[in-house]
């Protein structure tokens, strides 16, 4: 059963003296959402706050409220958490915050938004200091599946994890996977910031993928800066640029590059990420001081994506050919990573590489 | 080929007889000279101690064999087998028990960093450290990684707290008695099917044992439901309504075959992806999975049944039992030269009521099927998926049902002839998708019909100075129901990058989208350029970028930003950094308001152990 409901868009204002949240609108004013659920949805809310007189600093937080879902007047308990944006300005001005806000609907509320005659979204917004508030309501209907929906939106490292320390110069990529359906254009860019300023981020890269129909898909990010140490985050922005949203409401996930620096690192030469594996390969390292030879291991992905030795060769030089026994043990391989460890005259390790992949045909 | 089937041939007789033959050479000390005798060997011989190849650590002298490994191997059976170089025979073998103190290796790499920030005059002064300890034994049967993050910004702590764990795993591979253990606490990932428990990655406890002859295998899981970070609920099985157990019991029973049969169940509680209500589940599935013919044909096929209720024993979803059937089968052309092909078949037939808390992200109400092929010959490689798919399969009777057909093409060519162009890469990218309504029951809603069509084309050329690319991208989204709400887009994208030597570069990248839809049509458009110079190598750099963002979209808004750092090292572990960043409209991301200008001095430290 499916009911169509008009889009309106309302604002409640309560204006006090000292500062007060005016208005908020929101963009779009109607969201349709596939009758099945699992979509997710974004909403900008544009809160305009006034500042009559000085505040204590110059700074101000502009929270909205855990949102709730009304369907037919009545709350359904669709709560999702708090949402902020802290702004600085000299009063007296009026200022306009604009929020983003990312929610999820559930099957079952699209099932309660379905079964209602009229829903409503709503936030009340509010600033520190002040009891003053304005609501930002945003109506919800269902409609026709063909809007695009997601039953899955995962951001995550390439070995599924969402947290990773890696070496200077080592290859990492993120991934987005999804399962949609309904049809749309997922236009979006990855972004990344660090290693310098926390949340400044910056896009490396951008995406325009037309979903239709029910699909699973995984979006690749370019490879991620590694070339300087320090602490980073990724996110995947969908529709243009989301700002300051809390961590919990859109996937970030965070890396940090160490290393390198202090000459523990065995730097991987040849073949290139992801090269085939020709029976004549050479592969080639650096290694730190010190090491007076290594081990180059290839690895597949166990259950928990780090790796299964499947073959390895000592050896007391930096280079080094395959025998055809190592080769054929590869053959017919998936996801096979190769790296090398240095180890010192005692037989201790000193240095490893990172994790290269490997092309098996 | 051929050694591909002595290798196998060879790893089949070890299993079998492989002990039989073995000399045992006890007990053998770190340091010590491994000795096995060989008599009557050639002098070219490989080596190897537990799949390791030690030739380069082995020599062999009247019939006597000795390796003087890199490094020791840890406690417990090693296996030595001596293959001739030219025949590939097995020509000894042995083993030996390593010395019984257990090697750990560790490593601890962290960053930390102390920052002073201002934002448009306000100034904040932070603090974060990053970083991940690991742990292994020598041979890798114990292996532990935990991931930790402390910040004394409170909008980033993990659970609210200044210093935590991130992710963790802990993993334990053992065989005792012939039988293999494998144990994993903490974030890992759980595949048995490809219907009812599948890429499950999350916080958990599994394991997995395989008896000796490798015909039975059970592996048990119980995971967290919820996607956490932190020390809270460790083991992630502390809460019975955000909690998932599962088993499979796997039988191989052929000893020349992979052919497998297994049985896999689930129960659980917890929020499915979106939802704020506790579900409750469970489900059953059975499998079959193989290869022959060397490899070259493989196939699977599951048949799961799973049972859920969307808010648990709440009023508005009743609990829905449904079906889900999914198959494979994919063949390897026998190679010639450097042609090789793959083709496959897929099947997907899922209850539109079908959900598995183990496998959500499984696509339901659909019966698919789907043809692929993977061509590679010299320089070229092609992608072909063909599919068809009807939606609402045993879905409720007053939806409609659509047929949605697919053909997706990818090609790309890696060096095209002689010249300029001989190392760049061309892609083509294509697809249509195209969805007619079959049944329309009557109150269903009309028709939604629409075929997209996507072509991407792109050339690429990476060189050790220059790189350059361009790339043009074409989408026409015809929507053939009676809104009628058309979508046209055309993108022209490109980049080049210049790099002469290691400390210097800089790139520049653009792109310009034209989106034509019923009502009005508009033009974004993106310029970003970056610069990299150390000054002094290993010392002072500076890197620069900036960004002009335009658009007449509506409701869109232009935007510039400019940005610039320098970075002193003035310890191989520290450095010390002065950056500077503006930024206007749409870049200006921090302050909240229409100009960010942020000034930032930051302390960076790293530490890196390795044992």
């Amino acid at each position: 059963m499916k009911r169509i409901i008009f889009a309106f868009l309302s604002a409640l204002s309560f204006a006090l003296p000292a500062q007060a949240v005016d208005s908020v609108t929101a963009t779009p004013g109607t969201i349709t959402i596939p009758d099945r659920g699992n979509a997710l949805i974004t909403i900008r809310w544009r809160a305009t706050v006034s500042v009559s007189s000085p505040i204590t600093g110059s700074r101000l937080t502009v929270i909205g409220d855990v949102g709730t879902l009304f369907v037919d007047g009545v709350p359904v308990d669709l709560s999702n958490s708090q949402i902020s944006r802290t702004i600085s300005f000299t009063p007296p001005t009026s200022e306009t915050v604009t929020i983003i806000d990312r929610i999820r609907v559930s099957r079952a509320a699209a099932q309660r938004i379905a079964n209602g005659a009229t829903s409503t979204f709503q936030r009340s917004f509010t600033n520190t200091g002040t009891g003053s508030f304005a609501t930002g309501l945003v109506n919800l209907q269902t409609g026709p599946n063909s809007a695009l929906g997601f039953s899955e939106f995962r951001l995550s490292f390439d070995d599924a994890s969402t947290f990773r320390t890696v070496r200077e110069d080592a290859s990492l990529t993120a991934k987005l996977s999804i399962s949609s359906s309904g049809r749309g254009v997922l236009r979006g860019v990855w972004e990344v910031s660090g290693p310098d300023g926390q949340t400044q981020f910056r896009g490396i890269g951008r995406e325009t993928k037309s979903l239709a129909g029910n699909r699973r898909t995984t979006l690749q990010s370019p490879s991620l800066p590694t070339d300087r140490n320090g602490i980073y985050l990724v996110r995947f922005v969908p529709d243009g640029r989301l700002t300051s949203i809390p961590l919990e409401d859109n996937p970030v996930i965070r890396y940090t590059v160490t290393g390198a620096s202090n000459g523990v690192l065995v730097r991987l030469l040849a073949p290139q990420v992801d090269a085939s594996l020709s029976p004549t390969a050479r592969f080639a390292w650096d290694g730190p001081d010190g090491a007076i030879g290594y081990r180059l291991e290839f690895l597949i992905p166990n259950a928990a994506g780090s790796g299964i030795r499947i073959a390895a060769k000592d050896i007391p030089t930096e280079a080094v050919r395959l025998s055809p026994l190592t080769v054929a043990k590869l053959a017919g391989q998936k996801g096979v990573t190769w790296r090398v460890i240095a180890y010192d005259g005692e037989g201790n390790p000193i240095g490893q590489s990172e994790q290269r992949s490997l092309g098996i045909e | 080929m051929a050694l591909r089937n002595w290798v196998l041939a060879n790893a089949l007789y070890m299993g079998v007889t492989g002990s039989a033959l073995a000399q045992d050479l006890g007990k053998i000390e770190a340091g010590q000279s491994i000795l096995v005798s060989v008599p009557g060997a050639s002098s070219d011989i490989y080596v190897e101690v537990d799949a390791i190849d030690v030739s380069a650590y082995a020599s062999l002298e009247n019939g006597v064999l000795t390796i003087d490994p890199l490094t020791s191997f840890g406690p417990g059976k090693h296996q030595i087998l001596v293959y001739d170089a030219v025949s590939f025979d097995l020509i000894a073998e042995a083993t030996f028990t390593g010395s019984q103190s257990i090697s750990l290796n560790w490593s601890f790499d962290a960053v930390h960093e102390a920052e002073a920030r201002s934002v448009n005059g306000d100034q904040t002064e932070t603090f974060q450290s990053s970083g991940a300890l690991s742990v292994e034994t020598d041979d890798q049967s114990f292996t532990a990684n935990v991931g930790y993050y402390a910040t004394s910004a409170d909008n980033f702590q993990i659970d609210g707290n200044p210093i935590d764990i991130s992710e963790y795993l802990f993993t334990v591979d053992e065989s005792i008695g012939g039988t293999n253990l494998r144990g994993n606490l903490g974030h890992h990932t759980i595949s048995y099917d490809n219907a009812l428990i599948s890429d499950l990655t999350k916080r958990g406890l599994s394991g997995e044992f395989t008896s000796a002859n490798g015909v039975f295998q059970i592996g048990l899981f119980g995971m967290r439901v919820a996607e956490e970070q932190g020390v809270d609920n460790f083991s992630g099985l502390a809460q019975s309504n955000d909690r998932l157990q599962g088993a499979q019991i796997k039988l191989t029973p052929f000893k020349f075959s992979s052919f497998s049969i297994s049985a896999q169940g689930y129960e659980g509680e917890g929020a499915a992806f979106g939802s704020f209500d506790i579900g409750e589940g469970d489900g059953y599935s059975f499998s079959i999975s193989g290869a022959s013919r060397d490899g070259r044909v493989r196939y699977g096929a599951t048949a799961a049944r799973a049972t859920w209720d969307e808010d648990g024993s709440g009023g508005l979803f009743q609990s829905e039992t449904a079906n889900a059937a999914v198959a494979f089968l994919s063949y390897d052309f026998p190679e010639k030269g450097l042609t090789s092909a793959t083709i496959g078949l897929e099947a997907e037939r899922v209850d539109q009521d079908f959900f598995s808390l183990a496998n959500e992200a499984l696509i339901t109400g659909v019966e698919t099927y789907r043809v692929t092929a993977d061509i590679l010959r010299n320089n070229l490689s092609l992608g072909i998926v063909a599919e068809t798919e009807e939606t609402n399969f045993n879905g409720d009777a007053d939806e409609p049902i659509d047929r949605i057909n697919t053909f997706e093409l990818s090609a790309s060519i890696n060096g095209l002839g002689q010249g300029v162009l001989s190392d760049a890469s061309l892609t083509i990218s294509a697809s249509v998708t195209d969805q007619k309504r079959l049944e329309t029951p009557a109150l269903a809603l009309d028709p939604a019909d629409y075929q997209v069509r996507d072509l991407g084309i792109n050339l690429d050329k990476y060189g050790d100075i220059w790189g350059w690319g361009i790339g043009l991208r074409y989408i026409d989204d015809d929507d053939q129901s009676a809104d009628d709400f058309d979508l046209l887009q055309q993108e022209l994208s490109g980049y080049i990058s210049y790099s002469p030597s290691a400390d210097f570069d800089i790139s520049a990248n653009a792109w310009i989208v034209r989106s034509e839809d019923i009502f009005e049509d508009w033009v974004d458009s993106e310029l970003d350029v970056a610069l990299n110079y150390a000054i002094v190598p290993e010392k002072w750099d500076i890197s620069s970028r900036f960004g002009v963002y335009n658009t007449n979209a509506p409701g869109g808004e232009d935007g510039q930003y400019f940005e610039a750092s320098l970075s002193w090292t003035f310890l191989p572990s520290a450095a010390l950094v002065f950056s500077g960043r503006y930024a206007a409209d749409y870049y200006a991301s921090e302050s909240g308001t229409d100009e960010d200008e942020i000034f930032s001095i930051l302390l960076r430290a790293n530490t890196n152990f390795l044992k």
